[in-house]
Order: C-alpha cells, then sequence, then structure tokens
C-alpha cells in the first residue's frame, strides 16, 4: 500500500515535553484533534498537556493499528469490487485480538489510558479501557476489588455496617 | 512506585459512572462499600441492568427487592436505560409485580427494555 508521501504531517507534544510525528489521518482518530485541525487547518504542532509520553505513544499505537487495519480492508474492498464476508470477518476478529493483547497492562495504566482515551476522545479506546476496567470488577467481592485496585478502604467497621444496614437489600445473597 | 497507588478512585466521577454503567446494576451498587469514593457514585449511573439469574429460582422475591431499591435510592440523575431479564436460561421468572413498570416510566428513561415470554407474544 503506497503511503502518499504528500500527507500532512502533525507533531504531538506530551506534557513532559515529548514529540510525538504522526500522519494527520491517525491524529483524526482523537475527535480532540480533529476538531482543532477542522477549526484551524494549518495547525501542525499540537501540544497535549494532559497526557504523559508513555501514554500518549500507546494511544498512538492504538490509533495507527486501527487506522491499518480500515486502511487495508478499503483497499481489499477496493480491489474486489466488494469485501468478502469471511476475510473481512477474519480481519475484525484479529484486531480484536490485537485490542485483547494491547490491553495486557497494569491497572495504573489502564487507568491513564481511560483519561487519555477520554481527553482525546478516542471512542474506540474509551470504549475498550472502560469495558477492560468493568470486567476487572465483575465477579469479584469488594476485598477483591480493593486488592486489584490497591483501593483504601477508609470506612470504619460501624460505618461498613451501617451501610450494609442502610442498604439490605443491595446485599441479599443469593445462597 | 506505581504498583500501590489507587488510580482508579482518583478518576473524575463521570469516568467511574461510565465503568459501572458496563456492570449489572447489583454489582454497581455493591461497589458502594469499597471506600467512602465509592459511597454514592452507583446512584448516578444511567443504565440499571436488572437480572433475575442473580439470585435463586425460588427467590425472585430478592430480586424484586433489589430492583425496588434501586428505583427508591438512585440519585437524581438523569437515567438512559433500564433493562429487566426476567430469564435465567431460558426458563422464564414469574413476571415483574405490578407497579413496576408504572415506577420505571416515572423516571422517565429513554429505554426500558423487558423480556416477555413466548407465551404472551
Amino acid at each position: 500500500m503506497a503511503r502518499s508521501s504528500t500527507e500532512n504531517m502533525i507533531t504531538l507534544m506530551s506534557s513532559d515535553g515529548e514529540e510525538f510525528m504522526v500522519t494527520e489521518k491517525v491524529a483524526r482518530e482523537c475527535t480532540t484533534i480533529r476538531n482543532m485541525l477542522e477549526d484551524d487547518c494549518v495547525i501542525t504542532n499540537i501540544p497535549l498537556p494532559n497526557v504523559t509520553s508513555d501514554i500518549l505513544s500507546m494511544v498512538i499505537e492504538y490509533c495507527m493499528e486501527h487506522v491499518a487495519a480500515a486502511e487495508k480492508a478499503a483497499a481489499e474492498t477496493a480491489e474486489k469490487g466488494s469485501s468478502s464476508a469471511p476475510a473481512a470477518a477474519k480481519a475484525n476478529k484479529d484486531l480484536e485480538e490485537w485490542d485483547k493483547a494491547f490491553m495486557n497492562v497494569d491497572v495504573y495504566t489502564l487507568c491513564d489510558l481511560i483519561l487519555a482515551a477520554n481527553y482525546l476522545n478516542v471512542s474506540g479506546l474509551l470504549d475498550l479501557t472502560i469495558q477492560t476496567a468493568a470486567n476487572l470488577i465483575k465477579g469479584k467481592s469488594p476485598e477483591q476489588i480493593r486488592k486489584t485496585f490497591h483501593i483504601q478502604n477508609d470506612l470504619s467497621l460501624e460505618e461498613e455496617e451501617k451501610i450494609r444496614s442502610q442498604t439490605p437489600w443491595a446485599f441479599e445473597k443469593s445462597e | 512506585m506505581n504498583e500501590t497507588i489507587d488510580r482508579l478512585s482518583s478518576l473524575p466521577d463521570d469516568i467511574l459512572i461510565h465503568i459501572l454503567s458496563f456492570l449489572r446494576t447489583r454489582e454497581a451498587v455493591q461497589t458502594c462499600i469499597l471506600s467512602k469514593r465509592w459511597r454514592n457514585t452507583w446512584a448516578s449511573v444511567p443504565v440499571l441492568n436488572f437480572h433475575v439469574s442473580d439470585y435463586n429460582e425460588n427467590e425472585s422475591w430478592k430480586f424484586d427487592q433489589f430492583v425496588n431499591g434501586v428505583l427508591e435510592n438512585r440519585g437524581p440523575a438523569l437515567l438512559d436505560t433500564i433493562i429487566s431479564s426476567r430469564y435465567v436460561g431460558d426458563r422464564y421468572i414469574d413476571p415483574p409485580p405490578i407497579g413496576w413498570l408504572h415506577r420505571a416510566t416515572l423516571l422517565m428513561p429513554r429505554v426500558i427494555s423487558v423480556d416477555i415470554p413466548d407465551c404472551y407474544g
């Protein structure tokens, strides 16, 4: 696939001053940046004071992978006139697998990625990270959830008892 | 260094609420005892996702009690969706109690999704 050499490049600058050069297409995966580009089309340098370099590089990696997958699907459709369903299903599955592997991060990084995806408004990445966080809560006892996310329980035993007795319907066991 | 920091609880409310909206309501509500930060977070979740299969088959009254508890105790935040599933596998567990739907409509969600067994269809 030939990449046009005239493709616009955008420089994204992380909070710690690192510069990342990406194609405009990749940058546009972030709705926040897309809106900036639409407001001011000559902008080539975008400071992102809320995103650190290690998180920004992950966001860019995600956007590049998803742009590449979409381009590949479009190219195949153009070549064959119509997209072949099994090939498209396989491509989707591959991308899902990639997403899954991409989410193999510690909970601290996961939370930072959620914040970045929310700030940059990358809807696919936001869904993916939020779903991953929800999956880490699912099926766990309060104690297990606290352990997973290092949540300090600042409720005294009496306070916890009080909450439980005020909302007995919430903790009714089914055993 | 980062390994023992509670990053999750430091996220803004709207993100925690977004995470909880991906859970069944029973699990979302039970986060209220994680810590003070989580005490009332569940009450603003815009999606209520009730599943009778979270309870034993002969205990659907506990489920109904739970649904009422949530509807009475959730905060004033806008409600987008209520999902009520009364199937366990392919078995339908008693229709919802009378008045449930009325109460649900008063909360004016955008969507109410209720499953209805074949014999009514």
